[in-house]
Formats: C-alpha cells, structure tokens, sequence
C-alpha cells in the first residue's frame, strides 16, 4: 500500500537535551568467566569502556549503581560520566547492555568514549505522543516501524528522547525521517524517506511469520515438470 | 493450517538437544508487547496455529501479531502396531525448539489489558510456561 507523506503543524513541539549522569566505576584486571562469575556473585557487574582515543579498559560497576543508573536511562539516552579513582573522568554512552533472558539481570555493560569536542553516532528513542486520528475515528492501526533512529551530534546537542505527534495522523498517511523536528547539532543518518511510523487500515488477519522468508520458496512449476519429465 | 515449511534439505532430522538457555530472539523486536517461554520443549505447528487463533480472537481482529518462531525440525512417527526395525517412521508433524528465554508471539495495537489476557489465552495452548513481557518493562 503506498502511503502518502503526512506534513503535520508542530510534529514536535520539543525534544528534552543531553542528559548526563555521573557512574563511579573501578578498574578490573581479572577476565573471562570465572572471574567474571565470581564478580557478579559479589554484587558487582563487569563492564568495558572503549572508544577513539584511548585503549579499551575493562571496567566493573556496583550492581545497585547500575540499577538507579537503568532507571534513570529508562528509554532515553544519556552522556554517562564515568569517574575512575586516580584518572580523570570518561564521557561516555551505553553502547550495550547483556542481560540474562530470564532473570533480565545485567550481565555486562559496554560504554562507548566519547569525545566532547568530536561529533559521535548514536541512537535515540522516538516516543510516540497522543492518538492518531486514524486510530480513532477510521478504524486504523498504529504502526510504528522504528522504535529508535540514528543520530549523529556533538555530545553536547544529544537529545534524550525525540518526541512524535501523531494525534492528527490519519490512515494512509505516514511520518518519515524526514518530518521529524529538525534539532539544532542534530542529524538523521537514516535515510530521509524512510518510514518511522505509519497509519494503516487494519487487515483482517494480521498475523506475520516472522521467520517466513527464511523457508525456502516453493517449488516452480517448471521445475516440476522437468520432474516429471525425468 | 499449521506452519511448516514448503521445502527442507532432509526429510528427517535427529532429536537434537533442548539444552541451555535462547542466545537469540530474547527481546522484543517488533510489538508493544510479547510472550516469553521460561521453560524448554517443542513447540508443533498445530500449537503455534492454536496460541495465534487465541490471541487474534481475544484481539477481536485488531491490532497486528508477529509470530517469532517457526517449526523448523521433522518429528517422525512410527504406525501403531508396527514392529520394530525397517528403518525411520514418516515425518508426523513439525516443531520449532524453544529454549528459556525465546520470543514466542508480539503484539502491537491494542491496549495493555487486551494484550495480557491475549498472551495468557496464547499461554494456555502450549505446553510450557511463559510470561508476559512488554517494551515499556524492558528499555533501559
């Protein structure tokens, strides 16, 4: 179904910036599993910092720190401060985050360098705000096909979140990269006509195999009838 | 209709090893909202069609589903009163093989409430325990 490109008033009305929260981490110097094993049981959580400028350095956090640290993130992003006993403090992002699939305990942390005066590539979460028109009076569906879009800035431009309007969406209509609130620092790296979130008529089996185009496809009947030929 | 697939490389496969916790699949890539297994076991196409029928039906047609897996593996089944020997039994159905921490079905388009109830009918149909797992409790 072709959608036609939807120019709302105010898209977005404001997106908050750069959010920095301060981590004390510690240096560690034991690696692979069982040290690490033996760090986790004693409430701590390994971690690793790299970036540009300065060699990889294996890290490990508190594990209480690293709980408040999540919750104060919780969908947004932010610059972490990392402070180091005897070394200066590291500007950095969460480049990853492991967890246990059953527990969702932090198993390690990846922090990515960053530096202030250098421009860095990153992604931010898109929140979606208020009910589209076509969910509410034409029977449509919501379809938000990128939960997060990549950025590049400087550090100090780095929005937290990227708020949507979508309350005057109707069906058939679509919200590009390119109609999203052009930030000051702040450019899209995607591509400008992609689609980040779309209103669409609702189907009446909506049910999609996630893994459908992994099975093979069927057999062409030409195929066959050399078959039967042979 | 149950899932299968329209072509495989060998028409029958061993039993394999359930083993271990998902590598892969664990979080939520596409809906709101999803069902986790926190146990391991087989799940046939026949149950697959069962959960995705539950949770369509309580949706009342709304909202969009995503099926994450897909029964990859031949199961063969000899006939009943056969004697042993004479080689392999036909492929009786297909199962995917889920592991604690797979991504079984998401969803997005509906409310809250109507997701929970969906995933706890879905839960009903499959022979293992799952929970419920929604973005909102796992960005960070």
């Amino acid at each position: 179904m072709h959608l036609s490109r939807f120019h709302p008033r105010a898209l977005l009305e404001d997106s908050s910036f750069m959010k920095q929260i301060k981590l004390t981490v510690q240096a560690r110097d034991q690696f692979g599993r069982g040290p690490n094993r033996r760090l986790r049981a004693s409430g701590r959580v390994p971690a690793v910092i790299y970036g540009k400028h300065h060699e990889p350095a294996s890290l490990s956090v508190d594990g209480p720190e690293i709980k408040r640290l999540l919750k104060a993130l919780s969908g947004t992003t932010a610059l972490i401060e990392l402070s180091q006993d005897n070394s200066e403090p590291r500007l950095s992002v969460v480049q990853e985050i492991q967890r246990n699939p059953i527990t969702d305990e932090v198993i390690h942390i990846d922090f990515h360098e960053v530096s202030a005066k250098e421009e860095m590539h990153t992604h931010v979460a898109l929140h979606v705000i208020g009910e589209a028109f076509g969910t509410r009076n034409q029977n449509g569906l919501l379809e938000i096909i990128s939960h997060q879009v990549d950025i590049q800035c400087l550090p100090k431009d780095l929005p937290e979140f990227i708020e949507i309007d979508v309350t005057e969406l109707k069906v058939g209509e679509s919200i590009h990269v390119g109609d999203l609130k052009k930030l000051d620092g702040v450019k899209y790296l995607a591509d400008e006509d992609q689609v980040v979130i779309a209103c669409t008529e609702q189907r009446v089996d909506t049910a999609v195999t996630v893994e459908e185009t992994e099975t093979a496809e069927p057999e062409k009947a030409e195929d066959k009838e050399a078959k039967k030929a042979e | 209709m149950p899932l299968l697939p329209s072509r495989s490389k060998f028409r029958k496969s061993h039993r394999g090893s359930r083993a271990g916790n998902a590598k892969g699949g664990t979080t939520l890539a596409f809906g709101e909202f999803g069902i986790q297994s926190l146990d391991r076991g087989w799940m046939t196409g026949a149950q697959i069609e069962a959960a995705r029928v539950a949770i369509t039906r309580n949706m009342k047609r709304k909202g969009k589903v995503w099926i994450r897996v897909f029964p990859h593996k031949p199961v063969s089944k000899k006939p009943a009163e056969t004697r042993m020997g004479k080689g392999k039994g036909a492929t009786e159905f297909w199962v995917a093989v889920i592991r604690p921490g797979n991504v079984l079905f998401e969803i997005s388009g509906v409310s809250a409430t109507i997701a929970r109830e969906s995933m706890r009918l879905a839960d009903t149909k499959l022979p293992f325990r799952c929970r419920f797992i929604s973005r909102d409790e796992t960005t960070a």
